[in-house]
């Protein structure tokens, strides 16, 4: 199951962005987001969710 | 960050160390003010093997922190003869910090006559003899280099400019578009090319991202302080959609404007010229009005501007450039001076310091003015080439003037004098004046105050409360371009409070420290006073605090202002 | 009298209809302040952030005070930056 950003809290801070091991956020409009099919919460890389741990607003949630 | 990188120029060897106790606090232009304060000889010649070019990323570059990622360089100047630092954008700051690099210091200079490049990963800092790239553009070259690494690698490249070592050459950073931000002012391209170093590559892979010490604080910090960034009007509406160039406009009216080489202080053409204009150029030919320099940018002020069939003709077309070879050379052509705002990128020349040249060289006879076609083939065949003739125009506007014998020269300390008039908006004067990096209008962006209503209103004709508004910014500035911020958070800065607080909450976070806003003007003031320093040893003494004579004697149209601070008055400036 | 009004950056929606660029020239009576220029074009007085009157500026506390003479320039900005 991936991650997905709360469009609602995401500020587009880019926090998120180049952190993702699959690049899977990209910038849509004003707000990031990231694609469900790319999204593999990370595992193997990082311990949790790279996103969520460095979002500012605590928008990335899983989907 | 956890180590300073040296580079060593003259038997090409590397070496890493530990981050000395005094450097620990510092980071961006106060970690390269200091180096170069400790280690370059005041009076060493800029071009020689005793000045060294250190690169450094922010105290909070790296971080999840909003606008944070600005890279400084600096060295002594070749330009100004005294201390230099500029910042920009683009992808090589946040590299830098992630792999842990507080500092890269190029020092020496090699004997010989290649030319060399430098990689940087986690396991390595190589230094390799380069042929390919010599003598190429910044925008060839970026793409060469990004497809050798088959990977977006950060990069620090110089022009042909920088090659030939022109005073006016500039060190260019690719952005997250592969296009250029500058590191602009003071031909640091020059003390890099001197340096024998084409492009320094950076690739982060394998780092982890920066995490501060203590994460929940951090992000609740960073949190507010990316608010106050939306909130303000200026850094959270105004610059996103209009980017720098709405500037055209308001100058014009407020008669700063500086037209025909400094002469009067409104252009006829300027809505041609205008933010405005741009602004419905850009978006009826496809381009993007809104545009980030560095990941994380959420001001979004640069823009990618297309010609008439579509395609990309430049980005980040500021109103310092707009303005210099707009109005100060009588052009009204905004394709023509996006097309030289490119070529400046890709030769690697400052655009500020090329377009207040280009009025001098108009004034001179060179050119005719308004002659935007001979401009270009200007810096396409002669700047570009390194023809004589081009030699001297890219030494910059105070050579140009000398040469031709013009008095009409706006510089201080040999640098050029940016888009606002020091007659009409005295604010900014003082900031030219008195700036250890010479007319540098973001020291100390006094603008802010006199013009645009922001931190209050300071009357831009008058000389009352200048030095102390100037003063008070430049300190500011000095600590904010430690931080590795942007400097255009200094508007919610100005106006809301919980900006700066939540900024040193988020220092506080990211290092487990406790510094105060008390500590934070600290650092400020020993900045300047550092620089200050090594500008009176290497010769530059209060005499070169002062503007040129012509502004004393010439009034401005529309407000028949003239510059008649005293010495003693500027002098006070330094009374911290 | 006749005075010049300019409305710039996201001002220039609030300039009637058909205007060329940003410059429109308007009759107004006798004694008429800048705010209540503004207020004749739905400028929301908010939004009124740089004011200037023949190139000088004139700060929010007197926008409703300040007279305009005939031949007045006004010009007004939104909250804008740059550098």
């Amino acid at each position: 199951m991936a991650y997905k950003i709360l469009p609602d809290l995401c500020q587009a801070c880019a926090a998120c962005e180049s952190e993702c091991p699959n690049r899977a956020i990209s910038h849509v409009e004003k707000l990031f987001t990231i694609d469900p099919t790319k999204c593999t919460q990370c595992e193997g890389v990082y311990d949790s969710p790279m996103c969520a741990q460095l979002c500012n607003s605590d928008a990335c949630v899983p989907a | 960050m956890d180590r300073i990188v040296r580079i060593n120029m003259s038997d090409l060897t590397t070496s890493i160390e530990p981050v000395p106790a005094n450097w620990v606090g510092l980071g961006g232009r106060a970690l390269t003010s200091t180096v170069v304060a400790e280690e370059v000889p005041p009076t060493c010649h800029a071009l020689g093997a005793s000045n060294k070019l250190v690169f450094a990323p922010g105290l909070l570059t790296g971080t999840s922190a909003a606008n944070s990622g600005r890279l400084s360089a600096g060295a002594k100047s070749p330009l100004t003869g005294g201390i230099k630092e500029c910042n920009a954008g683009g992808t090589a700051a946040r590299m830098l910090a992630k792999l842990g690099i507080k500092a890269l210091i190029v020092e020496g200079m090699p004997k010989d006559d290649k030319w060399y490049s430098v990689h940087v990963t986690k396991d390595a800092i190589t230094i390799q003899e380069e042929t390919e790239t010599v003598g190429l553009g910044n925008y060839c070259l970026v793409r060469q280099v990004q497809a050798r690494f088959g990977k977006p690698v950060g990069i620090m490249s110089v022009g042909p400019a920088g090659e030939m070592k022109m005073l006016s050459a500039n060190i260019s950073v690719v952005d997250p578009d592969v296009h250029i931000r500058s590191l602009g002012r003071g031909g640091l391209g020059a003390v890099m090319g001197s340096k024998k170093i084409k492009f320094i590559s950076i690739d982060d892979a394998g780092t982890p991202p920066v995490m501060p010490k203590d994460m929940v604080r951090f992000k609740d910090a960073a949190r507010i302080f990316a608010k106050t960034l939306l909130d303000h009007p200026v850094s959270g509406q105004g610059l996103t959609t209009y980017g720098t160039n709405i500037l055209v406009n308001i100058l014009n009216e407020a008669g700063g404007l500086p037209t025909r080489n400094f002469t009067s202080g409104q252009y006829a053409a300027h809505d041609k010229i205008s933010g405005e204009t741009m602004h419905d150029t850009i978006v009826a030919r496809g381009g993007q009005p809104s545009h980030g320099c560095h990941p994380g940018c959420q001001i979004q002020c640069s823009q990618i501007y297309n010609d008439k069939d579509g395609k990309y003709l430049t980005s980040g077309f500021e109103y310092e450039t707009i303005w210099g070879l707009g109005a100060n050379c009588l052009i009204d052509n905004l394709d023509d001076i996006a097309e030289a705002d490119n070529i400046m990128d890709d030769i690697g020349v400052d655009s500020i310091e090329t377009a207040v040249m280009f009025g001098v060289a108009m004034e001179a006879g060179v050119l005719p003015w308004s002659d935007s076609k001979e401009m270009l083939r200007l810096l396409r065949e002669e700047i570009g080439k390194g023809t004589p003739l081009g030699r001297i125009l890219g030494g910059g506007a105070g050579q140009v003037g000398r040469v031709y014998g013009v008095t009409r020269v706006p510089v201080v300390k040999n640098q050029g004098i940016p888009a606002y008039d020091p007659r009409s908006v005295k604010g900014i004067g003082v900031t030219y004046a008195m700036a250890t990096m010479g007319a540098d209008h973001t020291s100390g962006y006094a603008i802010a105050t006199n013009i645009l209503g922001v931190g209050g209103h300071v009357d831009p004709l008058s000389k009352v409360g200048q030095v102390e508004l100037a003063r008070n910014l430049q300190i500011a500035t000095a600590a904010i371009d430690s931080t590795g911020m942007c400097l255009f958070i200094a508007f919610p800065a100005l106006d809301i409070p919980e900006c700066l607080t939540s900024l040193i909450e988020m220092i506080n976070a990211r290092f487990d420290i406790a510094l105060t806003g008390d500590d934070v003007t600290a650092l400020g003031k020993s900045v300047l006073k550092i620089e200050h320093k090594f500008n009176l040893e290497a010769g530059l003494s209060k005499e070169h605090d002062r503007l040129p004579e012509f502004f004393s004697k010439e009034l401005l149209p529309p407000h028949n202002a003239i510059w008649d601070f005293t010495p003693e008055e500027l002098d006070a400036f330094w009374d911290f | 009298m006749k005075i010049t009004l300019r409305l710039y950056a996201t001002l220039q929606d609030y300039l009637p209809p058909g205007t060329p660029g940003n410059q429109v020239e308007l009759d107004l009576p006798e004694g008429a302040t800048i705010t209540e220029v503004l207020e004749s074009l739905s400028v929301p007085l908010a939004l009124a952030h740089i004011v200037m009157v023949k190139g000088r500026h004139v700060l929010k506390p007197q926008l409703a005070e300040r007279v305009l003479l005939a031949g007045d320039e006004l010009a007004v900005w939104p909250a804008i930056g740059g550098g």
